[in-house]
């Protein structure tokens, strides 16, 4: 087990490395020069001895693999370099911006993870009744919209017509409920259909027939089949995570939540590659331990793939 | 002997819409060991999921009175009711029995639970043991997957042992059990049927196993009963063309 564990924890930290350093890679192949984008917001006249010394400055003329070298020790640090927008450091910014989203991201999951499974499970049971139709539909639907639609269609009725909730959130619980609806909505919609057909999957097996003749009470049988969805259900969300935070990014931006989307999309422009590096870094190690304990998980829970 | 138990009456069964029954009459007697013989497919597993109330099963015409009650019409629940302790059923699949991912007593917990009835080890070391199922302890630790098909087998036997059904169905139970262990069960369903009066029906496509045991045998063919009577009759003076060949069939030492 413990051998397993490091052995599992040796792969997160290769992982890491290499994405590190693709992620390096990309910005500094993509077009632009950050030194001209920051003098040139500076209002600073651009001249090649100016230009030169502001990229000395930055660091940026320095070999790839020394620059790749020196930022990946300073992030093991904590430290994520410097912003190149206004020379304040990287990694306060990025984890203050970085709670807020995880608040809202963690909440929309609870939230959205409640509902399906109540919804996905209660429907698999009584599956073909009137129930089983209406979430079916529902799910249909939350499905094929994309949250952007979903989040002007809910301002437009719960923010503007009939003015319950803020336009911009401004951190608070009330200003959380609009931005939590736009990401839970189209979670829900896959949610409830992966959930229900795992379910479904399960009441399908042999053992649940054989519960049945020997005339094991429904609860018992419906705790059995939940028991051996939960696997497949935690592998679901775990993949979810990056899109939640892909998509968390674009809500930030439409309900002005004081989360790191904002920051991300000024860095983008910006070429802020300090920033955006360690954004794009955070996010990789959250999905690669989210994903990697989904496994440890799944393991726990159906020990026959350790066995396999 | 001679009071019926089960009475199916022009039945007819569809499997996943195909149809796999036809127009089939049988009468079970209380107490009694019946053997229903022939060939994969000749829809014996089907007929006896039909009466243990396999949901997959649809009977598109005619009966199965129990007890003097029609349990084709009956609801979820008050057909659940008879399950277990009144109609027991072993299938033939012996990985099919349990959650693979539980702990055997965790289950014998849940079935006993489910009929009002308490765990004791004792009464399970008894079954395990006449099962010969030694080390009771460990096997009601381990979870199905890491026992073999046989154990399993007779893991599941025992649990539709434990509940003392009055009818008991078995789908080809000892088709994953070695031959001492085959008729070791034989042995012990002969016993629950003499010494609690259980009445047995089992499905086989082994006429030799059938003729050791069987009060009385119907002969399946493709969907309908073609001999039906009591075993010696039936394995003596066979009628139809399909008992003949089985019983031509049967390898001899």
């Amino acid at each position: 087990m413990i051998r397993n564990i490091l052995k599992k924890i040796a792969e997160i930290v290769l992982i890491l490395v290499i994405l590190s350093f693709f992620v390096f890679l990309l910005l500094y192949i993509a077009p632009g020069d950050p030194a001209e984008k920051r003098l040139t917001s500076q209002g600073v006249a651009i001249t090649k001895q100016v230009l030169d010394a502001e990229r000395e400055r930055l660091g940026l003329l320095k070999p790839f693999l020394v620059r790749y070298g020196e930022w990946l020790l300073s992030v093991i640090r904590g430290d994520f370099g410097i912003s190149f927008k206004d020379d304040m450091p990287v990694a306060p910014k990025l984890y203050k911006g970085l709670l807020n989203t995880f608040f809202l991201a963690f909440t929309s999951l609870s939230v959205s993870l409640t509902v399906s499974f109540i919804l996905g499970v209660s429907s698999a049971l009584r599956k073909d009744s009137m129930l089983d139709h209406a979430v079916r539909i529902y799910s249909f639907i939350a499905n094929s919209l994309p949250n952007f639609l979903i989040s002007v269609l809910l301002m437009y009725f719960f923010c503007i017509k009939l003015n319950i909730f803020p336009v911009i959130a401004s951190g608070d619980i009330q200003g959380l409920v609009m931005p939590v609806l736009c990401l839970s909505i189209p979670m829900t919609g896959r949610f409830i259909r992966q959930i229900r057909t795992e379910v479904l999957n399960q009441m399908n097996e042999d053992y649940v027939m054989g519960m049945k003749c020997r005339g094991v009470k429904k609860h018992y049988i419906a705790l059995n089949i939940i028991r051996n969805s939960l696997g497949h259900i935690f592998t679901i969300v775990a993949i979810q995570i990056g899109t939640l935070m892909g998509g968390s990014v674009v809500i930030e931006a439409i309900f002005r939540w004081p989360g790191i989307g904002k920051l991300v999309m000024d860095s983008i422009s910006a070429r802020d590659y300090p920033v955006i590096m360690g954004f794009v870094l955070i996010m990789g190690t959250i999905y690669i331990v989210v994903n990697t304990l989904s496994d440890m998980l799944d393991k726990i829970l159906d020990p026959r793939i350790e066995k396999e | 002997m001679s009071e019926t138990i089960l009475k199916i009456q022009d039945i007819s069964l569809t499997y996943e819409e195909c149809p796999v029954v036809t127009n089939l009459s049988l009468d079970v007697k209380r107490g009694e060991l019946l053997c229903i013989v022939g060939e994969s497919g000749s829809g014996k597993s089907t007929l006896l999921r039909a009466v243990c109330g396999d949901e997959s099963v649809q009977v598109t015409e005619g009966s199965i009175i129990y007890e003097a009650c029609d349990i084709v019409g009956m609801k979820g629940a008050e057909r659940q009711k008879l399950k277990g302790t009144r109609i027991g059923y072993i299938q033939q699949n012996p990985y099919g029995a349990f959650n693979p991912l539980r702990t055997i007593e965790a289950q014998f917990r849940e079935t006993l639970k489910s009929h009002g009835k308490t765990f004791r080890r004792t009464d399970l070391r008894e079954i395990f043991g006449i099962l010969e199922l030694n080390n009771s302890d460990e096997i009601l630790r381990s979870r199905p997957y890491e026992l073999s098909g046989g154990m399993n087998q007779r893991i599941a036997i025992a649990a539709s042992f434990i509940l003392r059904p009055e009818l008991l169905l078995c789908d080809e139970i000892t088709s994953a059990l070695d031959v001492t262990t085959a008729a070791a069960v034989m042995e012990e369903l002969l016993k629950l049927k003499s010494e609690n009066g259980t009445t047995i029906v089992i499905v086989t496509h082994n006429i030799g196993q059938a003729s050791n045991i069987a009060d009385r045998i119907a002969i399946m063919y493709q969907g309908k009963i073609v001999e039906f009577g009591e075993s010696e009759k039936v394995l003596m003076q066979p009628e139809h063309e399909y008992t003949k060949k089985l019983l031509r069939d049967v390898p001899r030492l």
